[in-house]
C-alpha cells in the first residue's frame, strides 16, 4: 500500500517548508507581501509539487502539495499560496495549457467574467474577476470564466489588466481585475473540473485555517503558562483549563476536517463533496471558536497590534468566509440531504 | 497530540452493507423500532444473539474466543451502523466493548475460555461495578470492600448507576481490597468478577427521569467470590480499569446517540413543506457538518487504537464535544418540532421526547465532560 511512503514524503515537505517558513518569514513587516519566502519556497520546489516532472515539477500529489499550504497557515504566511499551488496548475493541467513563470494567482469569475472564443484563436473577456488573492504581486492569473459552452480556464497578465486594490480583513491583497476586452489564452473544461475546482479552493482555506489554527493553540498555551496572575500562572485555574481544553477540541476538529476532505478529495471518494462540504462550514464554528477564547486567555495584550496573535486571528476570521461563506456551503449541504430522490441521511455520509 | 484523519480499508464496505441490510430487514419486519439512545435502553437479548451468529461481536477477539483478530476499523463500522439504525443493542454492549477485552487483557487462560467466547456469541452479558452512591466522577474513592477468606474474597457494598444488571450475568466490580493508607489515593483497588445469580446479591431498579429503567442499585451483601474470579492483579485495579475507560470513552457511541432521531428529522423535512425553509435548511447543514467532522474524528481515534497508540487525551476531547452536539441535535430539532401531545403517536415525536429526556445523560457518563476537560489540560501540559 503506497499510504506510508506518501506519509513520509509528506511529512519530510511539511519538515521543509516549515524550515523555510520559520527562516525566511520577516513577522516584522506586515503589509504586502514576502517575496523573500516566496523565492525560498520555489527553490526548495514545494510550489510545484502536483505538477509532473516532465514540466519541471515535483510529480507529487495532492496531499503532499497540501501540506505546504498547511504550513503556510501556521505561518500566517502572505502569500497566494494555495491559488498558486492547488488551484492554478491543476486547472492549467486540464486546459493543456503550459505553466507559465513567476507568481500565480487563481479565482473563480464564472459569475462575473464572459468567455468567448476570438477569430484568431484564444479567448476573448468580458466582465470583472473580484476579489482575486495577490492579484496585483502576481505574474499571472489563472481564472475561471463561463463560455458558451460551459466553463473555460483561462490565463491572464494582471498587469494588462485595470486592477482596483482591495484587501481582506487580513489585510491579504484581494483585488479586482477589469477584463474588458481582453484577449486570453486558454481551454473549454468540463462541469466536473470547474466541481474539483470549487472543492480545491474550499479546501485551500481549510488547510491554511487548520494550520492558523494549531498556531492559536501553540500560543495559548504558552500565554497560560507565562502569564501570571494572583500569585500563580493563570493556567492553574480551572476555569482556564477547561477553556484550553475546548480550545483543543476546536483545533482538533479542524485540523481533522481538513485532513479528511483533502484524502477524500486525493481518493476520489464517493463522499468527497460532503466531507469537503462539512469540513468547511464546520470550520467556521471551529475557527470562530479557536478565535473567541484565544482573546480570552490572551486578555488585553492579544487584542493589541504589538501581539503576534492577532496576525493569525484575522486570517482565521477572514478565511472562515472565503471559498465559499458557511451559510453557501450549508445550503448546499441541505440541498444534497434534502433532495427527495437522494439517498438518505446516513449513506451519504458514509458515501456508501 | 495530533490526530489524523483515517481511511476505512476496502474490506468494510462489504461488511457495511452486510449490517445494514441485516437492520433494514429487522426493522422491515418490526423486530425493532429505531429509538435514539438504543445502545443504553434498547434490551434485547434476541438482537444481541443475532448480532453474534452473524459474527459482528467480538471481531477484535482471538478466534479460539469467538472473534477474528480483526482491526477496531472494522469494529467501528458494525458499531456506527447498529448505532445509526438505532438498533436495541444494550444487552451486550458494555460486554463486548470493554468487559470481554479487558479479560483478553488481564485475565487467565480459564477466565478468557469461561467468559470471551460467551460475549463474542451475544449470549452473555455484563454490567460495569464502579460507581457508588458516594463515588462518581471520584472513582478512586469506592468504598465497596472485599476481604480475604479462604478460597477467594467476600464481599460488601454497593454499586450504583448500574446500567443493565437487571439482564446481566456477571458484574465487573471495582473494590478495596487494602486500606488507603501509605501511597495515591487509587492504589489498594482491584477488580473482582461477581456473579449476580450468587448468594448475596440484590438487584433494584432505578427508573430513569422519563420512567424507563436501565439504571440499577446493585447491593452485594457477603458475596462470595472465588478467587478464579479476580481480574489480573489484586491491588492493581486501578490500572486496570484506566485501560478499560479509555475503550468506554472512545466509540462512536459518544456522538451518534441522537443520530436516528435527525435521520428522522431530515426524511420529515424532505417530504414535508419545511425543505425550502431557509433557517431549517441552515441548521440542518449546521449539523450535519459537525456530524462529519465528529465522525471523521471518532475514526481518527479509532485508527489510533488500532496503531497501538495511547489515545486517553484525544478520546476524551472528543468525547466531549460529541455529547454536546448530542444534545445540540435534540434541541435544534425540538425548536423547529416542538415535543407536542401527539409525541405517541408520531415515530418522530416519539424519538425526540425521548432525546430530550435522555439528553442530561449524555455529557454525564463515560465520565462527566468537565473532569475530561481536566484529563485533556493536563494531557497538554496545562494542569
Amino acid at each position: 500500500m503506497s499510504a506510508p511512503a506518501v506519509m513520509d514524503s509528506t511529512a519530510a515537505i511539511g519538515e521543509v517548508a516549515t524550515t523555510v517558513f520559520a527562516d525566511e518569514l520577516d513577522a516584522g513587516a506586515d503589509a504586502g507581501w514576502d517575496a523573500a519566502t516566496w523565492a525560498a519556497l520555489v527553490s526548495a520546489g514545494l510550489t510545484t509539487i502536483e505538477v509532473p516532472v516532465s514540466g519541471g515539477g515535483g510529480g507529487g500529489n495532492l496531499v503532499e502539495a497540501a501540506e505546504v499550504v498547511r504550513v503556510a497557515g501556521s505561518f500566517a504566511a502572505r502569500m497566494p499560496v494555495v491559488e498558486a499551488t492547488l488551484l492554478a496548475p491543476y486547472l492549467l493541467a486540464q486546459t493543456g495549457t503550459p505553466l507559465p513563470p513567476g507568481v500565480l494567482s487563481a479565482a473563480d469569475a464564472r459569475r462575473t467574467v464572459r468567455a468567448s472564443r476570438a477569430a484568431r484563436g484564444g479567448w476573448l473577456l468580458q466582465g470583472t474577476a473580484r476579489r482575486v488573492s495577490y492579484a496585483r504581486f502576481a505574474d499571472s492569473v489563472v481564472l475561471l470564466a463561463e463560455g458558451a459552452d460551459g466553463p473555460v480556464g483561462v490565463v491572464v497578465d494582471p498587469s494588462a489588466t485595470r486592477l482596483a486594490r482591495h484587501g481582506t480583513l487580513a489585510g491579504e491583497p484581494s483585488d479586482d481585475l477589469d477584463l474588458t476586452d481582453v484577449a486570453a489564452r486558454g481551454g473549454a473544461l468540463t462541469p466536473e473540473t470547474a466541481d474539483t475546482f470549487v472543492l480545491r479552493a474550499a479546501l485551500g482555506r481549510l488547510l491554511l485555517g487548520a494550520g492558523a489554527a494549531e498556531r492559536v493553540l501553540e500560543l495559548s498555551l504558552r500565554q497560560v503558562s507565562e502569564r501570571e496572575q494572583f500569585g500563580r500562572a493563570i493556567g492553574r485555574f480551572q476555569v482556564v483549563q477547561h477553556l484550553v481544553a475546548e480550545l483543543a477540541g476546536e483545533v482538533t476538529a479542524v485540523n481533522v476536517g481538513a485532513d479528511a476532505a483533502l484524502v477524500a478529495v486525493q481518493r476520489c471518494a464517493p463522499a468527497a463533496w460532503i466531507t469537503v462540504a462539512g469540513a468547511k462550514v464546520d470550520a467556521d464554528r471551529s475557527l470562530t471558536r479557536t478565535a473567541a477564547i484565544a482573546h480570552q486567555l490572551h486578555g488585553a495584550i492579544g487584542v493589541t497590534d504589538e501581539h503576534a496573535l492577532r496576525r493569525f486571528t484575522l486570517r482565521l476570521w477572514a478565511w472562515r468566509d472565503e471559498a465559499g461563506t458557511a451559510a453557501t456551503w450549508a445550503d448546499a449541504l441541505a440541498d444534497r440531504l434534502l433532495n427527495p430522490t437522494g439517498p438518505p441521511l446516513w449513506a451519504q455520509l458514509t458515501g456508501s | 497530540m495530533r490526530l489524523r484523519a483515517v481511511s476505512l480499508p476496502l474490506e468494510a464496505t462489504a461488511l457495511r452493507a452486510q449490517v445494514r441490510a441485516f437492520l433494514a430487514e429487522e426493522v422491515a419486519s418490526g423486530a425493532f423500532v429505531p429509538s435514539p439512545d438504543s445502545w443504553l435502553s434498547g434490551v434485547d437479548p434476541v438482537m444481541s444473539r443475532k448480532l453474534g451468529q452473524r459474527g459482528w461481536l467480538g471481531m477484535s477477539y482471538p478466534a479460539e474466543y469467538g472473534g477474528r483478530s480483526a482491526s477496531h476499523l472494522e469494529r467501528f463500522v458494525v458499531t456506527e451502523e447498529l448505532l445509526a439504525a438505532g438498533a436495541p443493542v444494550a444487552a451486550h454492549w458494555v460486554a463486548e466493548r470493554q468487559m470481554a477485552p479487558s479479560i483478553l487483557r488481564w485475565g487467565t487462560v480459564e477466565q478468557k475460555r469461561r467468559y470471551v467466547l460467551g460475549v463474542a456469541r451475544g449470549e452473555q452479558f455484563w454490567a460495569i461495578g464502579m460507581s457508588e452512591p458516594d463515588s462518581g466522577s471520584d472513582l478512586a474513592s469506592v468504598r465497596t470492600r472485599a476481604s480475604r477468606v479462604p478460597g477467594g474474597w467476600r464481599v460488601s457494598g454497593t454499586k450504583m448507576w448500574t446500567s443493565g444488571a437487571h439482564v446481566a450475568h456477571h458484574l465487573m466490580a471495582l473494590v478495596r481490597t487494602s486500606p488507603r493508607e501509605h501511597g495515591p489515593r487509587h492504589s489498594g483497588l482491584s477488580q473482582l468478577i461477581v456473579d449476580l445469580s450468587a448468594d448475596g446479591v440484590a438487584v433494584r431498579p432505578i427508573l430513569s427521569l422519563d420512567g424507563t429503567h436501565h439504571f440499577n442499585e446493585v447491593v452485594l451483601d457477603d458475596v462470595f467470590v472465588p478467587h478464579e474470579d479476580v481480574l489480573g492483579t489484586i491491588g492493581e485495579g486501578w490500572r486496570q480499569c484506566t485501560s478499560e475507560l479509555a475503550l468506554e470513552r472512545s466509540g462512536p457511541e459518544r456522538i451518534l446517540s441522537t443520530l436516528p432521531l435527525l435521520t428522522a428529522w431530515v426524511e420529515a423535512v424532505r417530504v414535508g413543506s419545511m425543505s425550502g425553509d431557509e433557517h431549517a435548511r441552515q441548521v440542518l447543514g449546521g449539523l450535519a457538518a459537525r456530524l462529519v467532522v465528529l465522525r471523521q474524528m471518532s475514526l481518527a481515534v479509532a485508527g489510533a487504537l488500532a496503531a497501538g497508540r495511547d489515545v486517553e487525551v484525544e478520546a476524551a476531547l472528543v468525547k466531549d464535544m460529541g455529547t454536546r452536539f448530542e444534545g445540540e441535535v435534540a434541541d435544534a430539532v425540538r425548536r423547529l418540532v416542538p415535543v407536542g401531545d401527539d409525541r405517541d403517536e408520531t415515530a418522530l415525536g416519539s424519538m425526540l421526547a425521548t432525546a430530550v429526556m435522555h439528553a442530561p445523560g449524555f455529557t454525564l457518563r463515560g465520565g462527566t465532560n468537565e473532569v475530561l476537560r481536566g484529563v485533556v489540560a493536563r494531557g497538554l501540559g496545562v494542569r
